[in-house]
This record gives structure tokens, C-alpha cells and sequence, in this order.
């Protein structure tokens, strides 16, 4: 892409407040080398139009907060390049599956709240322990490869709004949380099996992945939440086969 | 894409994820297709309980009727006067295309839904091909298409006897 | 209640058991005619009823309709479950198409037993 070229941004526009209807406004915006989507929409907020709404923190793909659907497809603003979409048209809008703030702005709260609902943290039946730690817990290499891949998760959402399932069930976890279920529930430190199936064996739990692999396709880390997904449903089909 | 959850929108927006694969890859387009097949089958399946019940006397009839032979020659034959236009034809040649599809699929995803043919956890690589999208489980996706348009070809011949 | 795993376990085994009973069902049908008269609805009822002549074949019969009445109507509560939650619906849903399966098995059942019969008389 050269350097004095131009890209044509076509931006969802929403604002709540001023019981405005959702539309859609162009801004055409001067690109660069190596230029990402998240520095246009920096551009068109700083030169163009100050009432754009974007989050953004890290601009490296670490943070999850830049997420949006970019020619039709779920990706972080920040890691995706203007030259890579090979386009000189590109149609922003916010996250699917997920209410809207303002303009590019999801909100995150009921996919945190999934998150929560899996108890993403090790769980150990020694309280006393935990209070007055005597040793550390030793884990092999090969017990940490086990889970690793789905320690990479920086929380964009981007799955939760790929997912077919989630966008028609309500109460379907969703591929992030069902991953960092089965993150914990493989981690041998975590002592938590039982509980950790229970919640999610029921009518819209595990059961309703049907294995699209969307998620996997969106993901920004190679977290691969598919894999985890259908790793976790062979364990509580076939009983726990941990080490 | 507002918070709305009324009933025709809930409706639309279904349709709307679950019969335009588009963009998502392979593994989107098989989910597509599995529902599409399964939901036709049902149907299919359900119309064939109907239709193989009359030969035996219809929904009225619980014992053997006296002129069972005769009657169901009959109703046969009326049978098959009635199917045998180009419609239900065609009809049969899609239901072959979607049994064989929704089969081969079906043990794929039977496969994959045990964690079976899909690799197993790594590091990611930036940019890497994620370990669910493995090898044997796209051969077997495209098995199950080719397979499928076998069917589907066969069945349109058995018809219309455009290979003859 | 029955739990999710145990359904979906079921689902995987009945998709199994269709694969076995649903070749023995098309391998039969394709050997008691010839094929393309047969897909062409030709010949005479007794061709097909033929294969009930043979009671573990009339058996095989019982055991894919049972098979496939499960997979199919499960497969539709699994679709209309996702479509829309709240615990009316979902009550409604299951009752109706237990009900629904349940009729298909009875009716298909007795469509069985009634040409298992003819079958042995033609014999
Ligand atoms: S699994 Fe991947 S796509 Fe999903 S939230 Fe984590 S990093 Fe984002
Ligand atoms: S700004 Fe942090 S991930 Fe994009």
C-alpha cells in the first residue's frame, strides 16, 4: 500500500442518550504504512469527528479492550492492519452478540459475568493451607502444557461474538468461559472437578457447542477455546483422566 | 443490534446466524449444513412414517385387515402414482444429498465433540492454524461432501438418467 | 429429570445405532429391487415387505425407528432450546415433542407389526 493513498471507513454510529437511531457515517482517512484500524479510528477522532466512541488501551493486542467487527468479521482494532484487509473500503461496527454503549463501544458485562460464573481461579479444599502456605505446588512441563494455550486469553470477547450459540441462547456460557473451565478444571493444582462439571452440565451448558469452530477462527491469541471445548466435554463424558 | 428480544426478532436474528456461514470457515459451514440436514431429515422422516402407514391400512387400521394384499397393492400402487412427479423426485435426490452429508458429518463431529482427531494443546504461534481446525477432521468434512454429492448425483440418475 | 449429559449421551449412541440399522434399512430396500425401479417406487409392495419376512431384519426395522425418533426429536428440542430461553418454553417444548415422538414410535411400530404380519401369511 503506498503511502498517500486513501481508505474509505464506513463507522456504526449509536448514541443512547440523545435517543438517537443507530446509522452509519463515512470518513475517508489518509493511511500509512503498517497503519492499523485502530489508528484511523485515532484519526478520525482526532481530525474528523470528536464524538466517535472507541475503547482502546494497549495497541499491542495484550489488553482485549479494542474488539469490533471489521468487514463483517469479529477483530481486535489494534492488530488488524488497514493493508492486511485489502480493501479500500472497511465497515466498522461493534461487537455482535453484545449490547452497545456508545458508537464501536460493546458492552462487556454479561460476558464478564459468564466468565465469573466458571470460577476462573484455583480452588483448593485446604483453607488452612491456602492461609499458611507450607510449600509450593510443583507441576511437571508436560502438566502445564496441558493448559497453557488457554492461559493466553486476554478476555476480547471476540469468540463470545463469533459464537452462533451465543447469539440465539442467553444462558450458553459462551467458548471463553467453557475454555478457562476447562483451563482450571486440567490445571492439577485445582482441586475443584466436581463443582467445576456441575456447572456447566445442564440444557445450556457444554452440551450446546456444536463445534462451528468460530470461535477458534476470531481468536487473536491461538487460544483455540473449540479445542478446549470439546477436550472438557471428553472429560465429562468419559469420567476425569487426570494425572 | 440494540438490546431487543421480541419474538420475530429473536426469530430473524436465529436464521440469520444459523443459515449464513459466510466468513467463519469450514467448520461454520458444516454446523449450517448439519442443522439444515438434520431439520429436512425430521421432516423427511416423519412423512415416510405417514406414507408407509397407509400402505398397511392407514391411521384407522390396527389389526390385519382380510384383504390386507389386495389393499395394500392398491394403496401401492396409488402411492406411486401419486410420488412419481419430477418435484418429489428431486425431493428425494436433496433428502440423499442431506442423509449421506448429515451421516459422514455425523461421525466427524462425533468424533471431534471426545476431542478425537484434534491434536492436542500447544503454544500459539502468532497467526498460527488453530489445532481444532486439525488435518483428518477437514478430510473428513470434505468426505462428507463428496459423498453427499454422490448421492446426490446417483439419485438425480436413478430419476432422470443424465449420466445415461 | 433426566440430565443433559445422559441425553446427549444417548444422542451420540442412537447417531451410532442409525448408522448400523440405517445401512442394514437402504442395503435391504436396494437388494430386494432393482435399484433404480425401486427408487422409482415400481415393483409390488411385497418387494419391500419382503425384508420382513425375516424377523431380525423387521427387528433391525423397530430398532432405527426408535433410534432415529430419539435422535430426531432431540435434535429439534436442542435447536428450539437455543431459539428462545425461559423455563415455560422449554417445559412446552420437551413435553410437545416427547408427545410428538412418542406418537411416530406407536404409529410406526404398529406399521411395522401389522406388515411383519402380512409378510409371514405372503410367505
Ligand atoms: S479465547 Fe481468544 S477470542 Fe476469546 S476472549 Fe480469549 S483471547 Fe479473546
Ligand atoms: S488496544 Fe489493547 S488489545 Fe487492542
Amino acid at each position: 500500500m503506498s503511502g498517500a493513498s486513501e481508505v474509505l471507513l464506513r463507522v456504526y454510529r449509536y448514541n443512547p442518550s440523545n435517543s438517537g437511531k443507530p446509522h452509519y457515517q463515512n470518513y475517508r482517512v489518509p493511511t500509512f504504512r503498517g497503519m492499523t484500524v485502530l489508528d484511523a479510528l485515532i484519526y478520525i477522532k482526532e481530525n474528523l469527528d470528536p464524538t466517535l466512541s472507541i475503547r482502546y488501551s494497549c495497541r499491542m493486542a495484550s489488553c482485549g479492550s479494542c474488539g469490533m467487527t471489521i468487514n463483517g468479521l469479529p477483530r481486535l482494532a489494534c492488530f488488524t492492519q488497514i493493508s492486511e484487509l485489502k480493501s479500500k473500503y472497511i465497515l466498522v461496527q461493534p461487537l455482535r452478540n453484545l449490547p452497545v454503549i456508545k458508537d464501536l463501544v460493546a458492552d462487556l458485562d454479561e460476558f464478564f459475568n459468564k466468565h465469573r460464573l466458571v470460577k476462573p481461579y484455583l480452588i483448593r479444599r485446604d483453607v488452612e493451607e491456602q492461609e499458611n502456605p507450607r510449600e509450593q505446588y510443583r507441576q511437571s512441563d508436560e502438566e502445564l502444557e496441558r493448559y497453557v494455550q488457554f492461559a493466553y486469553c486476554i478476555k476480547c470477547a471476540l469468540c463470545y461474538s463469533a459464537c452462533p450459540v451465543v447469539s440465539t441462547d442467553k444462558n450458553f456460557p459462551g467458548p471463553q468461559a467453557l475454555a478457562q473451565l476447562y483451563r482450571y478444571y486440567i490445571d492439577t493444582r485445582d482441586e475443584a472437578s466436581e463443582e467445576r462439571i456441575r456447572i456447566v452440565n445442564n440444557a445450556h451448558g457444554i452440551w450446546r457447542c456444536h463445534f462451528a469452530d468460530s470461535c477458534s477462527q476470531v481468536c487473536p491469541k491461538g487460544v483455540d477455546p473449540a479445542l478446549a471445548i470439546q477436550l472438557m466435554r471428553r472429560e465429562m463424558m468419559f469420567g476425569p483422566s487426570r494425572g | 443490534m440494540a438490546g431487543r428480544r421480541n419474538g420475530l426478532a429473536v426469530l430473524v436474528e436465529a436464521l440469520r446466524t444459523w443459515l449464513i456461514p459466510y466468513r467463519y470457515g469450514l467448520e461454520r459451514w458444516s454446523y449450517t449444513l448439519q442443522r439444515i440436514s438434520g431439520v429436512v431429515i425430521t421432516l423427511y422422516f416423519v412423512a415416510h412414517i405417514v406414507e408407509t402407514g397407509y400402505v398397511v391400512g392407514g391411521p384407522s387400521v390396527w389389526t390385519i385387515r382380510p384383504d390386507a394384499q389386495q389393499y395394500a397393492e392398491r394403496v401401492w400402487t396409488e402411492t406411486i402414482k401419486f410420488l412419481s412427479n419430477p418435484l418429489f423426485d428431486a425431493g428425494l435426490a436433496i433428502i440423499g444429498f442431506f442423509v449421506a452429508f448429515h451421516t459422514i458429518n455425523g461421525i466427524r463431529l462425533f468424533l471431534a465433540h471426545f476431542g478425537w482427531g484434534l491434536g492436542r494443546p500447544t503454544r500459539p504461534e502468532p497467526m498460527h492454524r488453530p489445532q481444532s481446525m486439525s488435518p483428518i477432521q477437514r478430510a473428513l468434512f470434505w468426505a462428507s461432501i463428496a459423498f453427499a454429492v454422490f448421492a446426490l448425483v446417483y439419485t438425480i440418475d436413478a430419476f432422470f438418467g443424465v449420466l445415461a | 429429570m433426566v440430565s443433559e449429559r445422559t441425553l446427549m449421551l444417548i444422542h451420540y449412541l442412537t447417531g451410532l445405532g442409525i448408522l448400523v440399522a440405517g445401512a442394514v434399512h437402504i442395503g435391504t430396500v436396494f437388494l430386494t429391487a432393482p435399484v433404480k425401479e425401486n427408487l422409482e417406487f415400481s415393483g409390488s409392495p411385497f418387494s419391500v415387505m419382503g425384508v420382513y419376512r425375516n424377523a431380525i431384519l423387521a427387528a433391525s426395522l423397530e430398532a432405527l425407528l426408535l433410534f432415529v425418533a430419539f435422535h430426531a426429536f432431540n435434535g429439534l428440542r436442542v435447536i428450539l432450546i437455543e431459539l428462545y430461553q425461559s423455563p415455560r418454553w422449554e417445559r412446552a417444548v420437551t413435553w410437545i415433542l416427547t408427545v410428538a415422538a412418542l406418537l411416530v414410535v406407536i404409529y410406526g411400530t404398529r406399521t411395522i407389526l401389522i406388515a411383519y404380519s402380512i409378510a409371514q401369511g405372503v410367505a
